[in-house]
């Protein structure tokens, strides 16, 4: 009296149907991934990428600081040398001016063992001669003397200086690098509103000069440099007025934005464009 | 980008939520697709062992010999159809109050009656076994899924809400992968729906031949029984 039942099997069966259709689906999940693959569209990425203009500004002007610097070390490297060598000149004329004096001297003395009566009187002025000579050298060396004190004082100005230049290259760098962030938090709220026409073409560049309150709130939006297509700009110009207050920038200290963000220039271009 | 648009990577990816309920989706599934081929291999038996029973008991055979037929069948160990064991309950229980003498024959007549309709509904309770699981699968899976759907589609709202900037790349992970789990309960809930009307209706035209038999077998015990009453 066993009533009959297929239980095995058709627990067998509803597996191999599941596994069955599983597999159909996952293979045909990859054969779609694959088609897809092929078919895929070229890509279109739309990125800010344009720096700013007054960061760029920045890191020339300190560029240029710091050339300016290495140019003046280098030339008072040079103005030292010039002096070490005239100073080197002068020693030298003198040595030779005392040689010559002493050569002359031996003269007088031979001249004085032939002619002493007539020597006589000119030793005298030879004598006057060589006190003059004395006192020449003497006010000349006090002169020199005072010389180098001056160059000393000078030396030691320009060290200064040169300290003072690199505390403000120190500060300027600083400045730079907040300005550099704020910009990638402008670039990030403004990219996120950006929607590139269709129309855009790789090599347009707008620049948009942009006014701001010190609360992040924008006040104008001006087409400085435009690219050429109308859509293109006014793209441009919408994504900014889109965002229409930067919250992220008003924690800024207030130097900063006066020097940096009162009014700033942006530039848009379209990138990973293929066509 | 292709990488998320497959299948298999959103359920994997799932959440803990949505997946437990893709589970129970996919154990509902196999169990009805098992109750589903069972359950047409039994009816299937049930209707091949009623036509070809029906066409031995009107042969003309015996009815005694049919019944010991049925035993030795048993003896072998293999069970009898439901129609049979209709007949073997009706037939034992006519023989046995026959043979006991003393009896009016209403009463055997009743008893017989009786006792086939309990092998009657046992037979039905048999042919019906495992429909009702059919019909709670059918009807139960699609909200099943759908509660999997909003838990996700909840899931990614939230995740959207933490974005400071919606956009489309953000959700729609999230509901692709919900909308699998009701994608899974309407795909274990339509076959267990289509197979619980046709195993319904086949049971139904099962146990109506039972009935119809249970009545042509009580007339010839009747005719049998007041036909050569001097028997008795």
């Amino acid at each position: 009296m066993t009533a009959f039942n297929g239980y095995p099997i058709s627990f067998l069966f509803a597996v191999l149907l599941h596994g069955s259709v599983l597999a159909s689906l996952f293979y045909f999940q990859r054969a779609n991934t694959e088609v897809l693959d092929v078919i895929r569209p070229p890509s279109v990425k739309a990125n800010l990428v344009g720096e700013n203009p007054q960061v760029k500004q920045a890191l020339v002007q300190q560029q240029q600081q710091q050339r300016r610097v290495e140019e003046q070390r280098a030339a008072q490297r040079r103005e030292e040398e010039q002096r070490q060598a005239e100073a080197r000149q002068q020693e030298q004329q003198r040595q030779e001016a005392e040689r010559r004096a002493e050569t002359e001297r031996n003269a007088l003395r031979e001249r004085q063992n032939q002619e002493r009566q007539q020597a006589e009187q000119r030793q005298a002025e030879e004598q006057k001669q060589r006190e003059d000579q004395q006192r020449q050298q003497r006010e000349e060396e006090q002169r020199r003397q005072a010389e180098l004190a001056q160059q000393e004082r000078q030396r030691q100005e320009q060290a200064l200086q040169a300290q003072r230049d690199a505390e403000e290259s120190q500060l300027a760098a600083a400045e730079a690098e907040g300005v550099m962030s704020y910009t990638s938090v402008i670039h990030d709220l403004v990219q996120r509103q950006w929607s590139r026409p269709p129309s855009a073409r790789n090599g347009m560049v707008v620049v948009l000069r942009i006014s701001m309150m010190p609360t992040g709130d924008i006040t104008d939006v001006q087409v400085v440099q435009s690219s050429g297509d109308f859509a293109f700009d006014r793209a441009a110009e919408t994504a900014v007025r889109r965002v229409n207050r930067f919250t992220e920038l008003q924690g800024m200290p207030y130097a900063l934005f006066e020097r940096n963000f009162r009014s700033f220039l942006l530039t848009f271009r379209p990138e990973d464009l293929l066509n | 980008m292709n990488e998320s648009l497959n299948v298999w990577g959103l359920i994997l990816e799932a959440t803990l939520p949505v997946q437990l309920v893709m589970l129970i989706l996919l154990a509902a599934s196999v169990t009805s697709w098992v109750m589903i081929i069972q359950r047409w291999l039994v009816l299937s038996a049930a209707e091949n062992g009623l036509f070809s029973f029906e066409k031995r008991f009107w042969s003309g055979m015996d009815l005694s010999q049919l019944f010991r037929e049925g035993s030795n069948q048993q003896k072998d160990n293999k069970p009898t159809g439901g129609m049979e064991n209709i007949f073997r309950a009706g037939f034992k229980e006519f023989m046995r109050l026959r043979q006991q003498g003393g009896i009016d024959s209403d009463a055997v007549m009743g008893g017989a009656q009786r006792a086939m309709r309990v092998a009657y509904s046992r037979e039905e309770e048999k042919l019906e076994k495992n429909l009702t699981f059919l019909a709670t699968v059918g009807s139960v899976t699609p909200y099943i899924g759908l509660f999997g759907t909003v838990i996700g589609i909840m899931n990614s709202f939230i995740s959207l809400a933490s974005q400071s900037q919606a956009s489309l790349q953000v959700v729609a992970p999230g509901i692709a992968e919900a909308l699998i789990a009701t994608a899974m309960g309407l795909f274990a809930a339509i076959p267990a729906v289509v197979a619980y009307n046709r195993y319904s209706s086949r049971v139904e035209s099962i146990t109506n031949n039972y009935l119809t038999f249970t009545e042509e077998f009580a007339s010839i015990l009747h005719r049998q029984l007041y036909s050569n009453p001097g028997k008795q």
